[in-house]
């Protein structure tokens, strides 16, 4: 898989991930991406005065889709 | 198709050192899915696919990860909901605050804030907060009614705008 995360970029990278539970079930989570490895991805959901407090680690081999959102689209409140 | 929403919203917190020093509440940032319901803001992190906020809710089915805010805990609202009446109370007086609380949510059928109910020392007030010492903390929603931390820390700090009713006890 590409890598999606340019370290080189000062903003966040918004990501929508479709991908498979340990329950085989198909999920969708939104968040930062904050890691980009061979075989993992890191999208974070939570920061406390910006340092993360929660987010998930996804296998590469469990991603079905991933898509990188435009910022401009997601709403501020 | 669901809505992405980026949110700045603050949460009340706990200290356990006996020096507390200057207090300040947190800024917390996060991503998801979102929904208001009445006073409540639902925002999902992880839900399954295909499934849509609305019917989340609708149809009483788990959150896999996300939480519920107090729609006065957002940063870009909070101001709104500032009260004044706690500013003249004095210093030292024993009082009970009732506020609604930030929940985090796993794998849990759960679309409303927590109530709390805090006892204790008026610490501090200040512009978006008070600090209460010597707190005694209870969850008393959703049932049942449990400590909140289990050991009582030293000091509670709590948001202005969280607050929904409070007495002075001495």
């Amino acid at each position: 898989m590409k890598k999606l995360l340019d370290k080189n970029n000062p903003e966040n990278t918004i990501v929508k991930v479709v991908f498979l539970g340990s329950d085989k079930r198909k999920y969708e989570c939104v968040g930062v991406l904050t890691k980009d490895e061979e075989n993992l991805i890191r999208v974070a959901f939570n920061a406390k005065d910006d340092v993360v407090v929660d987010y998930l680690d996804i296998k590469k081999s469990d991603i079905v889709n991933i898509k990188i959102l435009n910022s401009s689209k997601i709403k501020r409140i | 198709m669901d809505k992405i929403y980026n949110i700045k919203y603050t949460d009340a917190f706990y200290v356990d050192s006996k020096n507390i020093g200057q207090t300040k509440l947190h800024v917390y940032e996060t991503y998801g899915y979102l929904k208001k319901n009445e006073e409540n803001i639902i925002v999902v992190f992880i839900k399954e696919y295909k499934t849509n906020i609305k019917e989340i809710e609708n149809k009483k089915l788990k959150i896999i990860k996300g939480l519920i805010i107090p729609d006065t805990a957002l940063i870009s609202l909070r101001n709104k909901f500032k009260s004044n009446k706690l500013k003249n109370l004095k210093i030292g007086s024993y009082i009970t605050v009732t506020w609604r609380d930030v929940v985090y949510v796993a794998n849990l059928p759960r679309y409303d804030c927590g109530i709390m109910y805090t006892e204790g020392i008026l610490f501090r007030i200040e512009e978006d907060h008070i600090v209460i010492k010597d707190p005694e903390t209870i969850c008393i929603y959703p049932l049942p009614i449990e400590n909140h931390p289990i050991k009582k820390p030293n000091y509670y700090i709590i948001p202005l705008s969280f607050i929904v009713d409070f007495k002075i006890i001495e």
